[in-house]
């Protein structure tokens, strides 16, 4: 046990923590140059596109150093916002943590808010400046604010560079060093955390683990405290660049199960494993049911698609828990799911990944969040789309849920983030100076109002510099407006939203000139309106195509004519005929990119 | 049933609206001449062995008044060497009034030209200075007296309508004035705005803009009405008539006719393949229509399309029979769609014809859109 030695890899986005760990990788001789791809650890496809890791994956290493060897398990951990409980857990599992800081850009949030938890869990911190071949590196002024943040030492800070190996082996040596190697007792009940579990089409869910106290040993009968399951440990071992089975783990290693588990939802990040005869006194704490936050309709294109997208959504669940969906039926869609995401990146994952793997065009709707209906006869219900709120007359109050938001930015950006997030109905709870020109701004807001283009204006309002982080802190009581759009008359019911009544006029005017401009031309005049109840509070016309007809056609060219017509009715196959109206795609999410 | 299309790919200075193939160069005129004659040759058995009588030939250009009358006579003598050109064949000349002169339209009658068709566009030099045009409303004028006192009894003119400066009763007093003379055929288009002419680029400036879509169709019928009350026959959606005297050529276009267009960037269609000479006249004076010929074999769905998107620019509209006939399998997997148009009153059915309504016909483009097969 004193030779192992458990680190996970703190950075924000594209700071290089793949790369580096690559580096490690090779150094410790994991891999062999053949089999490093680039960026092993993302084997994802969309992830290496996108790159950023998606779900954590665990790797060991060994490294000789004096007379010893030292096994080094390192825990990817992915990096966004919608994955910070994902990431808790990691953190858990391990003694101490790589802190990688892109050399050209400084600590951002990400960083900020994943190291707290980090410090909150005693992990030691090995801080790294990443990059450093690149000509942008400001090495000095990111070494102060590591300092800053951390109280070490200049000396601590190891440079190195994922591109060129620079410091890989002082980064090595550093985890050896300065990480303790874990603490537990190998003769008491058995303990292990799940932090991570993945899908395998031969094998069925496998679960990647720590051992916290006692072992674990091929066939032993064990159970999952918080789902109360009971399986046998058909396979255990530990993850190298494949799975290499073991017979026993103990205490401070950090493997995988294999018990024949079938679906996703069994395994739930933060249980713990103990055996069925000698149980542990209580599980691990941490564990959290892992919520929904975001939900969107999903409705396939072609209806007929229905069976098929549901076979996709439910394959996409094996090695993706926290998707949640269940049947929901639109006028305007027809047959399709209520989808539950994690949060906006994770929708957006989603939907590319059934894109992509199934070949399944879908239209999304306007996501919303998890509102709290209080009802006079005293009941709560818990609202998940905007045909399930009910009459305005039953309603005693509604709470919706409420994030802490991080915001990193250069100072000179504060004016315009501060009139963004109180736009946003967000209250300043905080502000931080990291440095002379940085500073870290805390607010308490509604998950709601990130939904709605939050990050894209965040973006551009602070040319990029600006880094975002938040986590739930609860319900807040507030004043729910359902708005409603109308085409020609019609209620389109994918389109409605629900909203904070304050911003029901100005998101009404708004939609309604999205939606003329996404919205083409047709035969006829097209009418669009947003509602609320009864009362129409916005509207805009699609005046009807018309004169193209009468253009000359010169010389007996039929063919362009013809063709041109036939690329233009191809072109609108990609659009859902909502009553007589054919609406593009993408008009479905028009309100999220609302300028 | 045949036709011929002789493209005149020149013009004095480009109108300002007008993104039609052409030079300016008239320099290469006389070289050109010798291509074209080549072509006419070369593919003097288009049509086949069938005993295929020319019942249309057509100068279109660019601006085919350009050309004096013994070049025209000349191609005209080659084509009726290398064709057999039916007695009562339509000849039309498409002429600009800036180059027309008595002299000239007398010369023009001995080759055979038996029809004109005026490039008048407006009767109000506003617009036609606007427009970039070489001519002002008096030439105009003075053509169409000149026309008729030379004999030419079948003359057509040109007008365009939807110009963003001017507005629907302008546009149609311009029938006013023609009502004064005998014309017989009006094609009435709409101006577009393309992106690579001078008009483009004011709209690219903001400093251009098409009228409203209502607008437009307010004219279009505006006009459909007061051609109607002045004895035209609005047959296509651009064209109108007296006294039957439809184009012959275009109406074969629209007939599935075969045609052999000659010169750059004409088409042509032998029956089942569709012919197009590249529109590159320097290539064409170099090395002739040959180096720049491509050919596309029309499959049954593409026949079937462009039956639908000829028949239904016209009034008549297409014939359920005709359709059942050559296109069975298509007719049955349109006719829901045709019903749902006929439901929604943009398409009506009488007298085994199938046509757009007032309401349909404006966007018939649209309609026949819904109604392709693609595949
Ligand atoms: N020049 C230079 N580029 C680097 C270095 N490390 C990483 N990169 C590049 O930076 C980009 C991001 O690197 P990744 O390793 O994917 O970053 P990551 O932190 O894993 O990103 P996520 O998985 O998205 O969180 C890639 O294009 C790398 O090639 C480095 O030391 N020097
Ligand atoms: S005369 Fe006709 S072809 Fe020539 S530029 Fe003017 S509009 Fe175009
Ligand atoms: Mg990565």
């Amino acid at each position: 046990m004193k030779n192992i030695r458990n680190f996970c890899i703190i950075a924000h986005i594209d700071h290089g923590k793949s790369t580096l760990a690559d580096r490690l990788l090779e150094r410790t001789k994991t891999v062999t140059d053949r089999e490093l791809l680039e960026q092993t650890l993302d084997s994802m496809d969309l992830e290496r596109e996108r790159g950023i890791t998606i779900k954590s994956h665990a790797i060991q290493m060994q490294y000789p150093k004096g007379d010893e060897i030292y096994t080094l398990n390192l825990i990817d951990t992915p990096g966004h916002v919608d994955f910070s409980y994902e990431v808790s857990r990691s953190i858990a599992s391990c003694e101490g943590a790589l802190l990688i800081v892109d050399a050209t850009q400084g600590i951002q949030a990400q960083t900020i808010s994943n190291l707290y938890q980090a410090v909150d869990h005693d992990l030691t911190i090995v801080p790294v400046l990443n990059k450093m071949d690149m000509e942008s590196a400001m090495p000095e002024e990111v070494e102060d604010q590591i300092i800053d943040l951390i109280g070490c030492d200049r000396s601590d800070i190891i440079r190195a560079s994922g591109k060129t190996g620079m410091g890989a082996e002082e980064i090595l040596d550093a985890i050896v060093e300065r990480i303790p190697p874990p603490v537990g007792d190998p003769g008491a009940p058995l303990q292990a955390l799940i932090f991570d579990s993945v899908f395998n089409n031969f094998r069925g869910i496998i679960a990647y683990f720590k051992v916290m106290n006692g072992e674990i040993r091929k066939g032993d009968k064990v159970k999952f405290v918080n789902t109360g399951r009971q399986y046998e440990a058909d396979e255990i071992g530990v993850l190298k660049l494949g799975m290499v089975p073991r017979d026993m783990l103990s205490t401070g290693d950090v493997g995988y199960i294999i018990s024949g588990i079938k679906t996703s939802k069994e395994v739930k990040v933060g249980d713990t494993i103990t055996h069925v005869a000698r149980p542990c006194s209580k599980a691990i704490s941490g564990f959290e049911e892992v919520k929904p936050m975001v939900f969107a309709g999903v409705y396939p294109i072609d209806t007929d698609d229905y069976e098929d997208l549901r076979a996709a959504i439910e394959k996409l669940q094996l090695n993706d828990a926290s998707l949640t969906f269940q049947p929901e039926s639109s006028v305007a869609l027809g047959f399709g799911f209520r989808c539950g995401f994690l949060g906006m990146l994770h929708m957006e994952i989603v939907q590319e990944r059934l894109d992509r793997e199934f070949d399944m065009d879908v239209i999304t709707t306007v996501p919303n969040v998890p509102y709290l209906v209080y009802t006079k006869q005293g009941e709560v219900l818990e609202v998940h789309n905007p045909s399930g709120l009910p009459e305005p007359t039953v309603i005693d109050h509604v709470e919706e849920p409420y994030i802490r938001a991080q915001i990193i930015s250069r100072s000179d950006f504060i004016g315009p983030i501060m009139t963004l997030c109180l736009s946003k109905r967000g209250e300043l709870v905080n502000q931080h100076y990291l440095t002379a020109d940085r500073v870290e701004l805390s607010f308490d807001m509604p998950l709601a109002e990130i939904v709605f283009d939050f990050y894209d204006k965040l973006k551009s309002i602070s040319k990029g510099y600006a880094s975002f982080d938040y986590y739930t802190t609860g319900y807040r009581t507030s004043k729910l407006a359902r708005l409603d759009v109308l085409l020609n008359g019609e209620p389109v019911d994918a389109l409605s939203t629900l909203t904070h009544t304050d911003n029901a006029y100005p998101l009404g005017r708004r939609m309604c000139e999205k939606l003329k401009e996404l919205i083409p031309r047709q035969q006829f005049d097209v009418a669009i309106q947003a509602a609320i109840g009864s009362k129409i509070i916005a509207r805009e016309t699609v005046k009807a195509l018309r004169k193209d007809v009468t253009a000359k056609c010169y010389g007996g060219d039929i063919t362009r004519k013809r063709k041109l017509l036939e690329k233009q009715k191809k072109g609108k196959k990609r659009m859902k005929q909502v009553g007589n109206v054919e609406v593009p795609q993408k008009a479905f999410l028009a309100v999220l990119k609302l300028d | 049933m045949s036709g011929i299309y002789i493209h005149i790919p020149f013009c004095k200075t480009r109108c300002s609206y007008c993104d039609f193939f052409k030079s300016t160069k008239l320099l290469y005129r006389e070289q050109y001449i010798e291509k074209l004659l080549e072509e006419l040759r070369d593919r003097r058995h288009f049509f086949g062995s069938r005993k295929n009588n020319l019942q249309t030939i057509y100068f279109g250009g660019g601006t085919p008044s350009l050309f004096s009358e013994k070049s025209i006579d000349n191609i005209l003598n080659t084509i009726s060497k290398n064709f057999p050109v039916a007695d009562n064949a339509e000849i039309t000349l498409e002429v600009n009034p800036d180059d027309l002169s008595p002299e000239y339209l007398k010369a023009l009658r001995k080759t055979g030209i038996n029809r004109l068709s005026i490039g008048v566009q407006s009767f109000y030099d506003v617009d036609l200075q606007k427009m970039g045009r070489r001519h002002d409303a008096m030439q105009s004028r003075r053509s169409l007296e000149w026309v008729f006192q030379t004999g030419f009894e079948n003359v057509g003119i040109d007008l365009i309508y939807g110009l963003p400066w001017s507005d629907g009763s302008t546009f149609l007093s311009n029938l006013d004035i023609l009502s004064n003379y005998p014309v017989q055929h009006l094609s009435a288009y709409h101006l577009t705005i393309e992106p690579g002419t001078q008009f483009g680029k004011l709209k690219r400036q903001n400093r251009l803009s098409e009228p409203d879509d209502s607008e437009s169709e307010k004219i279009f019928w505006a006009l459909h009405d007061k051609a109607a009350e002045m004895g035209f026959e609005h047959y296509e959606i651009s064209n109108f008539c007296r006294n039957g005297l439809y184009s012959r050529h275009n109406t074969a276009y629209w007939d599935n006719v075969p045609y052999l267009g000659a010169g750059p960037a004409a088409h042509s269609f032998d029956g089942t393949k569709r012919y197009w000479n590249k529109s590159d006249l320097n290539q064409y004076i170099k090395q002739g229509f040959s180096a720049g010929i491509s050919c596309e074999t029309l499959t049954l769905k593409d026949r079937f399309n462009e039956y639908l998107m000829l028949r239904l620019r016209t009034s008549k509209g297409m014939n359920v029979d005709e359709v059942k006939k050559n296109f069975e399998s298509y007719w049955n997997r349109i006719e829901p769609d045709i019903n749902k148009w006929i439901q929604k009153e943009f398409l009506e059915k009488s007298d085994g014809y199938i046509y757009g309504t007032r309401k349909g016909w404006f966007v018939i483009d649209a309609i026949i859109e819904d109604l392709f097969i693609l595949e």
